[in-house]
């Protein structure tokens, strides 16, 4: 992905700075959030309690000031006696100095007698219920969607002769004055149950739609005891919220306090950490970059003069490193300059050894080449005395008629006779060697060939009492291109060496054919019961000058030639020749030619013709 | 006590020559007696124009912060007493129709009269202290009398025949707090068993 060394490295090292990064700022800020947000319910608690104590105080208060009035002798008089101007007189005047929102009385009879005159309905009703039940007549009523908090004393004449009741609005304000007693800037509202069941925020600043959202949350999951925080979910995001149930005067409509905390705001004075934080970073990821690129750079320059100097090499150039630092690399460094200098010795060694080799090779090849070259110029011309040696000697056998003379001649004969053999085999030997060896190819039938060579062995086995059994197969007699008395040459030599070497038993000529790839191949094979030879002197037989063992030359006489020369007929034939000791004894050789038929070749020759 | 009984009885004999007793028996449904219950009587034949005396004392004494008694029965145009004998002072007051008065503030040993001249029911209370409340019942007849604990009470030397038999109590559930009763009264004597109940007061104070 990443091709150099230095942008892997760069990529490494920037990654892992970013990793460790990603890590520590997830766990600081993941560990302010927790702390912001405990704080934050701690502090929702907190403003909770403040808010029961504001509660309680002014309930007293309002009481107080209530009872004060219901006891005031003129009040208890003017109730008693029924004379409502006085009455609402003293309400008014307390109202307007205590700074009471709603003050009236409640008769016995549920009549209600409004400060300034003005008519609660039903509202009325419901106060003088909660009133007449006795319990506790004071919790929180709802007046045209306004929630009041409202206490009330009874006026005592001695008998019960009605109700002071004073309200004070939850409203806005109320909310405001709660939130500053606060230590976070938490939402205060107060959300009253609707007849239809809907909760609506009747103070607080909230938006309708957000509202809507809170009292879903009340009506999904508020239960009226509901102490501890909850976790809300409002448009501006996360929230958490205290909700705490507000006392109901008698059957009022039920309504709670929501002190709401959205956690947007807790983080709000973490965020120039964050940013802090994640402008750092980011100046460390750049400069890790930028380090790490010349750190790489440092360590990938002796790599790739390193790897230069190993291009020169290759090539064959000076290939010395100069490594200026200390580290392992200058270690390889100078590592690679002696190994170089190794190198550069060794080869030049190697090329000074390869023309010692070579001037050796075309010295010994000359001196080979001359030989052979010698061997037959000697031959041919060793032949021509001797053809005149052995003519001569045949005139004196036809002279001579004294018996120890003409076996003196007979024997100078033989000799001659064997030592023109011996001179033609060095001759064929020294041709093949020479590459002056030519074959023709003239056809012939294959049959015919092979039993004119068995033939020719039937004395020289029958005078040493062996078997000769020649195997051709029934048919017609293939006619082949190729050259019969090279053919008649290999085979000779293979039955004369049967024939040789063996003591008893027979020699069995045998000749199969194959077909591969549409030409003839023919396997000619040779097996005796003779001595035989050991399979790892296989290939020996086949070199010249060798027999399998030396004493066979002493024992059985011959050049060692004729395996070597009729290998070479074969392979100049385009066939194979070889030889292999028989389980059971004496050995077996077999002579593989591929021929094409003489009728085939002679179509393709005409068909070239056609096309020529 | 005694004497003052038999005086009374006979300044009845003087004008009946028939006599007839009633025992009335206040109590609940449940059959608990009802204390604190003014039985009056009013014969057809009317009650004679004497001045009414009641054997107890004509005294609405304040102690330990309550009015002692709870209920006390005056006689028309009769004086009571309202004696001090707390530690504090009292401002003792009364709305109702009967009789509207206020007794300021006054201390211990101080004993202020005031003559009832209406008949009906008089609640008392103490501007100062609104646990204390009592009643005093004005009547015009010589023929009334107070439950005890027992809830039941007997009335001597009434004239036979037709009457009105009224049982008054602060609290009872029943209009103006009375059960109105007419009844025939023979000789020797009657039983009367009136069954009421009552209600919760407006603040709990010391009488209960």
């Amino acid at each position: 992905m990443f091709r150099r060394l230095s942008t892997k490295l760069a990529v490494l090292y920037a990654g892992l700075f970013g990793a460790i990064l990603l890590v520590v700022s997830l766990a600081v800020y993941s560990a302010i959030a927790h702390n912001a947000e405990r704080m934050v319910r701690d502090e929702l608690q907190a403003s909770g309690t403040v808010f029961d104590r504001t509660w309680a105080l002014r309930s007293q208060e309002l009481q107080d000031s209530a009872g004060l009035l219901s006891r005031d002798f003129g009040f208890r008089a003017a109730v008693a006696t029924g004379d409502a101007a006085t009455a609402r007189s003293a309400l008014q005047n307390l109202r307007a100095r205590l700074g009471i929102d709603l003050a009236f009385i409640v008769g016995v009879d549920g009549n209600v007698t409004t400060a300034d005159g003005r008519s609660i309905g039903g509202v009325g009703g419901q106060i003088y219920r909660a009133l007449d039940e006795g319990e506790d007549a004071s919790g929180v009523f709802v007046l045209d969607d306004q929630p009041y908090q409202a206490v009330s004393a009874p006026i005592l004449s001695p008998t019960l002769a009605g109700w002071v009741v004073f309200a004070q609005r939850l409203d806005a304000q109320e909310m405001k004055s709660l939130e500053q007693l606060s230590a976070i800037p938490l939402d205060a509202m107060v959300l009253s149950r609707r007849p239809a069941g809907d909760w609506v925020a009747a103070t607080g600043h909230v938006d309708p739609k957000e509202g809507g959202l809170v009292s879903r949350f009340i009506a999904s999951g508020l239960t009226l005891k509901t102490r501890a925080p909850r976790d809300i979910s409002i448009p501006s995001g996360a929230a958490i919220a205290l909700v705490k149930p507000l006392h109901s005067l008698g059957e009022s409509p039920p309504t709670v306090l929501m002190l709401r905390y959205p956690l947007a705001k807790a983080m709000a004075p973490f965020r120039p950490l964050v940013q802090t934080l994640l402008i750092t970073g980011a100046l460390g990821v750049v400069l890790v970059v930028i380090g790490s690129f010349l750190l790489a750079g440092s360590v990938t320059r002796p790599i790739t003069a390193l790897e230069e100097a190993a291009r020169r090499l290759k090539v064959g150039e000076d290939a010395t490193v100069t490594v200026k630092s200390r580290d392992e690399i200058a270690a390889l460094a100078d590592s690679f300059n002696s190994m170089a200098a190794e190198i550069r010795d060794r080869e030049a060694k190697m090329l000074r050894d390869a023309e010692t080799l070579a001037v050796a090779l075309d010295r010994a090849e000359t001196a080979n080449r001359t030989t052979n070259e010698f061997l037959a110029n000697m031959s041919h011309e060793l032949r021509t005395p001797l053809n005149g040696v052995i003519g001569l000697a045949q005139v004196l056998a036809g002279l001579v008629k004294e018996p120890t003379q003409a076996r003196l001649i007979g024997t100078v004969t033989d000799s001659a006779r064997q030592l023109e053999i011996l001179l033609s085999d060095i001759l064929d030997a020294a041709k093949l060697s020479a590459g002056q060896t030519e074959v023709v190819a003239q056809p012939f039938s294959i049959g015919a060939a092979v039993r004119a060579a068995g033939a020719a062995f039937e004395g020289p086995a029958a005078k040493k009492r062996l078997s000769l059994a020649v195997d051709i197969p029934d048919g017609p007699d293939p006619v082949v291109m190729g050259d019969p008395q090279r053919l008649r040459q290999i085979l000779d030599n293979l039955l004369s060496n049967a024939v040789k070497f063996t003591a008893s038993g027979g020699v069995r000529l045998a000749l199969s054919q194959t077909d591969a790839g549409g030409q003839p191949r023919f396997r000619i094979t040779v097996a005796d019961t003779g001595v035989g030879f050991d399979p790892a002197m296989t290939e020996r037989l086949f070199e010249r000058f060798k027999q399998a063992d030396g004493s066979a030359t002493r024992q059985y006489g011959g050049t060692g030639l004729g395996l070597s020369i009729s290998r070479g007929l074969a392979e100049l034939m385009g066939g194979t020749l070889d030889g292999a000791p028989r389980p059971e004894g004496g050995s077996i050789f077999t002579l593989e030619l591929q021929l094409p038929l003489a009728a085939q070749a002679a179509a393709e020759a005409a068909a070239i013709r056609g096309v020529a | 006590m005694r004497a003052a009984a038999l005086v009374f009885l006979g300044s009845l004999f003087c004008t009946e020559a028939v006599a007839a007793d009633l025992t009335v028996n206040v109590r609940t449904a449940a059959g608990e007696p009802i204390r604190d219950a003014v039985v009056t009587v009013h014969p057809a034949a009317g009650v004679g124009a004497q001045p009414i005396r009641f054997a107890w004392p004509q005294e609405m004494g304040q102690q330990n912060l309550q009015f002692d008694p709870f209920v006390l029965i005056t006689p028309v145009n009769g004086d009571v007493a309202f004696p001090n004998r707390d530690g504090v002072r009292h401002h003792v007051y009364s709305f109702s129709p009967a009789k509207r008065f206020e007794l300021k503030l006054y201390g211990k040993g101080e004993t202020p009269t005031v003559r009832f001249e209406k008949v009906g029911v008089v609640a008392l209370g103490c501007n100062i202290h609104d646990s204390m409340v009592a009643f005093i019942k004005v009547v015009d007849t010589p023929f009334a009398i107070k439950t005890g604990p027992t809830g039941s009470v007997t009335l001597h030397g009434l004239p036979t025949g037709a009457a009105t038999l009224r049982v008054w109590r602060p609290y009872l559930r029943a209009p103006n707090n009375e059960v109105v009763r007419q009844l025939v009264l023979r000789d020797p004597a009657s039983v009367e068993v009136v069954s009421a109940e009552l209600r919760k007061p407006p603040i709990r104070h010391s009488a209960y």
